[in-house]
């Protein structure tokens, strides 16, 4: 296990380098951008330094402003994580368990509705239906309502229930499909008619023996779809104006302040990688057999 | 024969699918008593594991039709609900199968395995269940039990996997294990250490145990009678020595024949049986075996063979349309190393006789 950790985390340190000379690289050669530092010079003041470069626009380092609003993007994620995980499992376990039924069909329908509508076009529909300001249906707080968790605990729930619904159903609606593929094949394994021979209950096969595998499996899949995860936060971040640091990179795109721009992607990417190695992590702990191959 | 622990009765077993039903067991009886050992050999396709999992209710299910009776410690175990199972399967009941990689959860260590089957049915902490556990892999003849007790079933070599396998099914200490072809996939000698592990499980905790295999072979090593399955039927059932010392049945021959090498049979090189074996879905009219049998006569097109007891010694049962003299004879012809061609035509000229 710690000899899979090493190399899984030798791998994300020649990806880290990678990924920085790319992103130098683009920003050197793009019009108007006026970077005079060399490649080592650069990697030197990010990895040693810290330096992700300093905002004309907003007077602060880069790495300042992005820290700043790591606590509204990663409230944003991290709930509708949580939602969909909540939604996912339940769905795409029962869905399979009663395979054909009435049950199954509606759910993997508007899983795949859910999953064809774009994340910012789903987050205004839900802001045009239930936005305290432009609602037909008034009842939850609407775009740029966002308050911080130490601000007002309150404010903080009610302001991210669109923004997590917005978020998190893409991500159910990926993730039921996905668990219910899997679930049908792990019911179908020898390993639960052994589980049926022992006597158990149904319930102890179904989630002690078929859910676990299923999930184990997802899991996997979950760390090659951070990017996804990220870019849906970008989108929601712009269509809720929460100042995340999607929000902090589409602004800067706006305003062509290429210094965060280039910081924000460089950040994210990392964070992409960091929590990529973390899940394979995981991964490998729940299913022991990762690490030995 | 003492009581029987195991009284199966008429069993049937058919699975609507799309294509048409599957008769896959089509009304087998036999019996087992405590201590003892049944040997059901056949061909993939023959029943014999759909019958075994059926004694547990594992093929149950929407599109199931299970007939007869499977009469077990004075119950019967096809009428028995869901939860009754429940409680005699893993418990008096067990199940161990080949394919340990595939039918041992992978994601659990060995040792949890066991610990959860105990658990289902036993009131002890995880702390006695783990004892208990670690002393029944010992049992199985896993060495350092201690450590094995927290590997995963990846981590161990084939054999002291099907250990390992076993292990789970004696966690209760079963009256009844059922043996599904334990031996299949391992190395020929891993297979004579898992036998004799079996038959020396059976012996001191005077377990009953129905073994499944393709392999009339190891069958001899452990059974102490044998049935034949063809098709979804017993077509012979007898003492295990009885039915490797004078098989009456010619399917039972071509299996014997098919053995590599067995120059005591008269067989000095393997005799594959010629042919598929038969679709369950639309069998072959008459005697199911006829498409196959090279003593088919005319009549055996029509006519449906039922089990009756043999001539000879008691217990020995066979389903075949050839008079016994003849089969008698064809089998004295068989071990004295004639040519089929001659013995083809020695059955037709004595079914002739017996019937004029």
């Amino acid at each position: 296990m710690s000899a899979y950790i090493a190399r899984r985390a030798g791998r994300a340190i020649v990806l880290l380098v990678l990924v920085t000379l790319l992103g130098f690289l683009l920003f050197t050669v793009l019009p108007g951008v006026h970077g005079s530092t060399s490649f080592p010079d650069y990697l030197k003041a990010i990895f040693l330094h810290f330096n992700f470069g300093y905002s004309g626009r907003d007077h602060q380092p880069v790495l300042s402003l992005v820290v700043g609003r790591l606590p509204a993007t990663l409230s944003l994620v991290v709930g509708a994580g949580l939602l969909a995980v909540a939604l996912a499992v339940p769905l795409g376990v029962l869905a399979a368990l009663r395979r054909g039924t009435s049950l199954d069909r509606v759910a993997m329908r508007t899983a795949l509705g859910i999953l064809s509508m774009p994340v910012f076009w789903l987050g205004l529909i839900l802001l045009y239906l239930f936005a305290s300001d432009i609602g037909k249906i008034p009842i939850f707080p609407g775009a740029n309502s966002y308050v911080g968790l130490t601000a007002d605990p309150g404010k903080w729930f009610t302001s991210l229930i669109l923004p997590w619904l917005a978020l998190g159903a893409a991500e159910a609606a990926i993730y039921s499909r996905l668990l219910r593929g899997r679930m049908l094949a792990a019911m179908d394994e020898d390993y639960i008619r052994t589980a049926r021979a022992k006597g158990l209950s149904e319930e102890r096969v179904v989630w002690g023996h078929g859910a676990v595998a299923a999930v184990a499996g997802v899991v996997a899949v979950v760390g090659l779809d951070l990017g996804g995860l990220l870019s849906g936060a970008v989108l929601t971040e712009t269509a809720f104006r929460i100042h995340g640091i999607g929000f902090l990179g589409y602004d800067a795109v706006a305003h062509a302040d290429f210094a965060t721009v280039q910081g924000t992607v460089l950040l994210a990417t990392m964070a992409v990688i960091v929590v990529g190695l973390i899940v394979d992590v995981g991964f490998a702990w729940l299913d022991p057999r990762v690490s030995a191959a | 024969m003492s009581e029987p622990l195991l009284s199966v009765e008429g069993l049937r077993v058919a699975f609507e699918t799309d294509h048409g039903v599957v008769h896959a067991v089509d009304g087998i009886s036999y019996a087992v008593a405590p201590g003892r050992t049944l040997g059901i050999v056949g061909e993939s396709g023959a029943g014999k594991t759909v019958s075994a999992r059926t004694l547990l209710g594992l093929t149950r299910g929407p599109r199931t039709q299970i007939g007869g009776r499977i009469m077990f410690g004075g119950g019967d175990l096809a009428s028995l609900g869901e939860e009754g199972l429940r409680h005699l399967a893993g418990d008096v009941v067990a199940l161990t199968t080949h394919d340990p990689l595939s039918a041992l959860h992978p994601l659990y260590p060995v040792g949890a395995q066991v610990i959860e089957a105990i658990r289902a049915h036993r009131a002890v902490s995880k702390a006695a269940a783990r004892d208990r556990a670690i002393g029944l892999l010992e049992l199985v003849g896993i060495p350092d039990p201690h450590r094995r007790v927290d590997a995963y079933p990846h981590e161990l070599p084939p054999g002291l996997r099907q250990r390992a396998m076993i292990a789970v099914a004696l966690a209760n200490g079963p009256k009844l294990l059922i043996a599904d072809d334990p031996t299949r996939g391992l190395d020929v000698t891993v297979q004579a250490q898992i036998l004799a592990l079996l038959a020396d499980l059976g012996e001191r905790l005077g377990m009953a145990i129905v073994y499944l295999t393709r392999d009339l072979g190891t069958v001899a090593e452990i059974a102490d009678e044998v049935a034949v399955m063809y098709a979804g039927r017993i077509v012979e059932l007898a003492p295990a020595g009885q039915l490797f010392l004078a098989p009456q049945h010619p399917y039972t021959w071509g299996l014997l024949r098919s053995l590599p090498r067995l120059p005591e049979f008269g067989v000095e090189q393997p005799v594959p049986i010629s042919g598929p074996p038969p679709s369950l879905i639309q069998r072959p009219q008459g005697c199911h075996f006829h498409p196959r049998c090279p003593y088919a006569q005319d009549s055996h097109r029509r006519i449906d063979p039922q089990l009756r007891p043999a001539e000879g010694e008691e217990g020995h049962s066979v389903a075949c349309l050839l008079p016994a003299s003849v089969r008698r004879q064809i089998w004295q012809g068989l071990e004295a190393g004639h040519d089929l061609p001659s013995l083809q035509q020695l059955a037709g000229v004595l079914v002739r006789e017996g019937r004029s």
